[in-house]
């Protein structure tokens, strides 16, 4: 062999070389490797620096579960942090770096954490950096912790979304899963394979396993070859199954999309039935200094030879506690490596003789070296002496973790099995079954029938074939070695991602954490990129030992979406993104509004929120727009108000269900103001109520709650009152150009809308039907302004026609558009609220001035209840007043306090607050504790730094005999 | 004065995206709708004169007939009425005649919903992108409709012969076209 890359074996394309770079410095690879395989056959060992201690670490297990490979892959827009390097195919140009070491991670100053791992316990942080206090030490440790960098440039790759649906969704493309696939589609059943891997066939590809030969690798060939080509099968590699929700909704990440310029495809799968085929991984043997580079799972090892043709070490010690070493032994002939030892923990009773020189009733007491591997210390389970054995490699085959987190996140259970010395799957609510290693079969022979069983099963569920019966499997009989007890715990490292040790989880033993999911909390066991893929199952062990409770009495941690990390940039897939993100929603006249100088703010619409004029500030807009519909006539866009019909014979008594206010006694013709509480009898929102004729109402919500509205009274009819009516959403349907001022009813009378438009004809709260220039009109006499005002509705087609149709019959009467802002002013002077603004969740009627339940109204409506509540009857709550400044040219900052005593409390908000063109003065509104009786009193507002003087008042600042609303 | 004219709410945006010829996304200019809604406790007989008047049964849940109008089911007791402006004024008005004691409300909807055709090969592979409902012609066939999320907004698709058509609430229309041309572009 030449360096690590053997010179022949392994799938690998060895004509096809790849050039990339690591940490600055250019290697060679193969095409079909990966980085972490590349990267060990030029000879790399320490990859990266671990979270806290900052120790070499180098390749220790393979796939996802891999916890010392974390790499910043990429440079520029396109860099991501903390991929696993055993997850990164090597491409030409690949740039790849190590993360969180400095300088360099030959030579890390971080490393000093080690030399202080006796203080820097689990947990350290909870006893310690607290005098003189925490926000001392806070920025150190946040810029301390923390792996890899963020790109700053915006994200270039481009990512698309995918909806799948499928009889049978296999997860895993092992043995067990293929042969799942394959009868699945022999019952007759759509299928799906996702495999993350970048190939099909799993670990059967390159590994020989118990009891088997050349052959099964063939085999599987072929089997992937015949379900390629087979017609209701679609094979996804390079596709992660990231989560598994509900109804078989799984979530999945496809790194080899087949449309080009797409980077990565979130995919949204539902299938009728599933099987979790997703294979098991070796765990670690927990030993002193079990976390150097050089220490390597025995299958990632083997995976390593036969896969991508790379020898890991020259001289290797295999550590195992009985059983799984034979294929890494295998391996490592074929390779020819020199197997130094092979140290057996088990005593070897009623197992074959072997002829193979081991070391039986003996465990690796310590690894020795730092950068690297180069010797170990052997001692016996019981009994004295140690035996020292040069090697540059420890090949650990402690037992198999059957991956199962995708099972239990459909809320499978898991059952500890004692024989096997794993968690198995015993039942789950969705329809999901799993198999293979998976399920704790060892042998190709298992993995087959078990497969197949779960194929016919997941078919026959969705009505394709028969009910299959259960095979019998073979699975492994396991005497665990949980941890050494020789090894110093200090250094025996349960999770290698998070610097978790023996000593720490013995630590929160003593400290009395009982739960496994405390255990994980206090120590941050499993909480890094790997998720206890490998650490999970080995900690539980080192619990149950130490804590002499059985694996399954300790449990397991709940594992979580996702199953390995996802990008940000998938998660936003498809259009989610940009201008895109969320509906925006436009007004029908949206144009005529920008002609006009409209500037526009997101108001749940895009809404003008000020016309500017020859570069006017929003504040002099509305200034001038306010004073405009005051003096003259304005016309506003009022669009986005919620209008629901209700009709039927029950219509009415509906209504007086649903606001607090009587509706029923509402003659056609007419508007009523109405307050729609919640069940707490708070305020929820505000609108009208219009009679369109007998057992027909328009209700207009407040644009802001349309589409709660809407939903709050679908809900109350479908689910409490079935009465006899129907409800219609015609919000869409209808555009509204909203006439304003003293003018108003001259500029209707122009629009010449086929109704008598005179005062005594069509006063205040009145409604309307009509024609102008042919077009079917509905006019409302309503007013948020507090002027004469209509609500012009039209067909939302002839919306843009309708602004510029009474604009132009307005120009007369020096008719102006105003926005947003200039409403707001008035209605504040007028003390009318603005629910959400000038209301809380506490709000009630009462408060803002409407004394509900009124005497006449006997029957029930929603919060009804609520108000008879001793508490909505104390003097002291928070009610609507409004504020004056002692200084009219100083305007309080809504959400000022208004504050009294020393040290000041805080006995009231300010909800709304704008200089008053109109009045020349500052206003404001408030809510304040027990405000109505204080009216007169002086109060201090507590304003942008400053104390402000005022006078509480009525909330009501002008024309407060209605005078103007009446004309 | 202003002579009266209607605005689509596409016009900004153009009307008609073509992809090669494998794909069209069309904007359906000045569609004539109405919304029916029944009283869920309405008598057989009534139910009866209702479908008299529009030509045709009413159509089951997740499917669309064709009578004098075009009828779409939209949930529970409530149905889109489609086609020419005169005919559906007339269905209004003989329905609030004929069934003024009945609990049945017709209401203008030509400015509420917003209609685009989906046509060519690629239809569907447009659609998986932007939708989670199956799509294969067995599961979602010809005048089934299915009300379901399309660019996060509420949306209507229609199976129709050579394609789907998508019904969209006038207010998320715009959304929903730049949604649609994002995704064919790629």
């Amino acid at each position: 062999m030449a360096g690590y890359r053997l010179e022949k074996g392994g799938l690998v394309g060895r004509n096809e070389t790849v050039n990339f770079t690591f940490n600055g410095r250019p290697y060679v690879g193969f095409k079909g490797d990966t980085l972490a395989s590349a990267l060990v056959a030029n000879g790399v060992s320490v990859f990266g620096r671990s979270f806290k201690y900052h120790r070499s670490r180098g390749l220790f297990s393979r796939g996802a579960a891999d916890p010392n490979t974390l790499m910043q892959i990429g440079i520029g827009a396109q860099t991501s942090p903390n991929i696993p390097a055993t997850q990164v195919p090597v491409t030409d140009g690949l740039v790849a770096n190590s993360i969180n070491a400095w300088p360099s991670v030959e030579f890390d100053i971080g490393e000093i954490n080690d030399v202080f791992k006796r203080v820097l316990i689990a947990g350290f942080y909870y006893k310690s950096l607290m005098w003189p206090k925490w926000g001392l030490f806070e920025p150190i440790i946040r810029r301390a912790a923390g792996m890899g960098k963020v790109p700053k440039e915006p994200d270039s790759a481009s990512y698309e979304i995918g909806n799948l649906q499928c009889d049978v969704l296999v997860i895993g493309a092992g043995l067990a899963g293929l042969h799942a696939a394959q009868a699945a589609a022999g019952a007759g059943a759509d299928v799906i394979i996702m495999e993350s891997d970048t190939v099909a066939g799993g670990t059967s590809l390159w590994s020989i396993g118990a009891n088997a030969n050349e052959d099964v690798r063939e085999q599987v060939k072929r089997l992937v070859n015949e379900v390629h080509s087979s017609p209701n099968i679609r094979m996804l590699c390079s596709t992660t199954v990231v989560s598994y929700h509900d109804d078989n909704y799984l979530v999945a990440i496809d790194r080899n999309c087949d449309v080009v310029a797409v980077d990565e495809r979130l995919i949204h799968a539902r299938a009728g039935s599933v099987v979790v085929a997703q294979g098991a991984v070796e765990r670690p043997f927990i030993f002193e200094n079990n976390d150097r580079p050089g220490v390597i799972a025995a299958d990632a090892f083997s995976e390593l030879i036969r896969r991508y043709g790379v020898a890991f070490g020259k001289k290797i010690v295999i550590f195992t506690n009985g059983g799984r070493a034979d294929d890494a032994i295998a391996a490592a002939h074929e390779a020819g490596i020199e197997i130094v030892a092979i140290v057996d923990s088990s005593d070897g009773a009623g197992s074959d003789a072997r002829n193979d020189n081991r070391l039986m009733g003996h465990v690796i007491k310590r690894a020795m070296g730092r950068k690297r591997v180069r010797g170990v210390e052997v001692v016996p389970t019981d009994g004295q002496g140690s035996i020292k054995l040069a090697c540059d490699t420890v090949v650990v085959a402690a037992g198999a973790s059957a991956q199962l987190q995708l099972f239990t996140q459909s809320g499978g259970k898991l059952s500890y099995d004692e024989d096997s010395a794993s968690f198995l799957p015993v039942s789950s609510m969705q329809n999901v079954r799993v198999c293979g290693a998976s399920n704790g079969t060892n042998t190709p022979t298992s993995a087959v029938s078990d497969g197949r069983w779960a194929g016919l099963d997941a078919a026959a569920s969705v009505g394709f074939g028969d009910k299959p019966s259960v095979p019998d499997l073979t699975r492994a009989l396991e005497k665990p070695l949980w941890f050494v007890h020789q090894s110093s715990s200090k250094t025996s490292f349960v999770d290698m991602q998070g610097d978790v040790t023996v000593s720490d989880l013995a630590l929160s033993l003593r400290e009395n954490f009982r739960s496994i999911e405390h255990i994980k909390r206090y120590t941050t066991l499993g909480m890094g990129v790997e998720q206890g893929k490998i650490s999970g199952l080995a900690a539980i062990g080192v619990i149950s030992e130490l804590s002499g409770k059985s694996p399954g009495d300790v449990g397991t941690l709940k594992h979580r979406p996702p199953y390995s990390p996802v990008s940000l940039g998938a998660l936003s897939a498809g259009q989610k993104r940009g201008a895109l993100l969320a509906p925006i929603k436009k007004l029908p006249a949206h144009k005529w509004h920008e002609k006009h100088g409209a500037v526009f703010e997101d108001h749940g619409w895009m809404r003008p929120t000020y016309y500017s004029m020859s570069g006017e500030t929003m504040h002099g807009a509305a200034a001038r727009e306010a004073v405009a519909v005051r003096k003259n006539v304005g016309l506003f866009d009022g669009t986005p108000l919620g209008k629901f019909e209700i009709k039927g014979p029950d219509a009415a008594k509906f209504l007086n269900y649903i606001y607090a206010g009587r509706m029923d006694t509402l003659k056609v013709g007419r508007i009523r103001y109405g307050l729609m509480l919640n069940e707490n009898g708070s305020l929820f929102d505000d609108g009208v109520v219009v009679c369109l004729s007998k057992d027909h109402f328009l209700i207009n919500a407040s644009s802001g709650h349309a589409d709660a509205v809407y939903d709050w009274l679908e809900a109350w009819h479908q689910l409490e009152w079935p009465l006899d009516l129907v409800i219609q959403d015609c919000t869409a349907e209808w555009a509204v150009a909203t006439v304003a001022g003293p003018k108003a009813r001259e500029v209707l009378a122009a629009l010449n809308p086929g109704f008598d438009v005179s005062a005594e004809s069509f006063p205040h709260m009145s409604y309307r039907a009509g024609h102008i220039s042919g077009v079917p009109a509905r006019v409302q006499r309503v007013s948020f302004s507090g002027e004469i005002c209509y609500e012009i509705n039209v067909s939302a087609d002839y919306g843009e026609w309708i602004m510029h149709h009474v604009q132009e019959a307005g120009k007369l009467f020096g008719l102006v558009p105003y926005g947003i802002e200039a409403l707001e002013i008035l209605r504040a002077e007028k003390g009318y609220i603005h629910v959400d603004t000038d209301t809380d969740s506490n709000t009630q009627p009462k408060d803002i001035g409407f004394p509900y339940p009124s005497k006449t109204k006997e029957s029930d409506f929603i919060g009804r209840r609520s108000l008879m509540r001793p508490a909505s009857h104390s003097p002291n709550r928070q009610q609507l007043v409004g504020i004056a400044t002692a200084d009219p040219d100083t305007v309080l900052e809504v959400g000022a306090h208004i504050v009294t005593g020393n040290p000041a409390q805080s006995i009231g908000f300010i909800t709304s607050s704008y200089m008053s063109p109109n009045l020349g003065c500052s206003i404001a509104l408030a809510l304040m504790n027990g405000g109505k009786a204080a009216t007169g009193a002086s109060v201090d507002v507590w304003s942008l730094g400053k104390t402000v003087s005022g006078t509480v008042c009525d909330p009501v600042f002008f024309d407060k005999e209605r005078g103007l609303l009446n004309g | 004065m202003v002579k009266p004219y209607r605005m689509h709410s596409f016009a900004e945006l153009g009307d008609k995206l073509s992809f090669g010829q494998e794909l069209t996304v069309s904007a359906v200019q000045n569609t004539n709708a109405m919304l029916l809604s029944i009283g869920s406790n309405m008598s057989e007989k009534s139910i009866g004169a209702i479908e008299k008047i529009l030509g045709t049964s009413l159509p089951d849940a997740n499917r669309m007939v064709q009578g004098v109008v075009e009828i779409i089911w939209q949930g529970p007791y409530q149905f889109l009425l489609v086609g020419k402006q005169l005919k559906l004024d007339d269905i209004s008005t003989v329905l609030n005649a004929e069934l003024k004691d009945e609990t049945i409300l017709v209401t203008p909807f030509s400015s509420a919903v917003k209609f685009m055709h989906v046509i060519g090969k690629n239809a569907t592979t447009l659609l998986a992108l932007l939708t989670s409902i199956p799509l294969d012609t067995d599961k979602f066939s010809t005048e089934t409709v299915a009300i379901t999320r399309l660019a996060k907004v509420r949306c209507t698709l229609i199976r129709r012969a050579g394609g789907v058509d998508i019904i969209v609430d006038r207010i998320n229309a715009n959304h929903v076209w730049e949604w649609i041309t994002d995704a064919a572009n790629t």
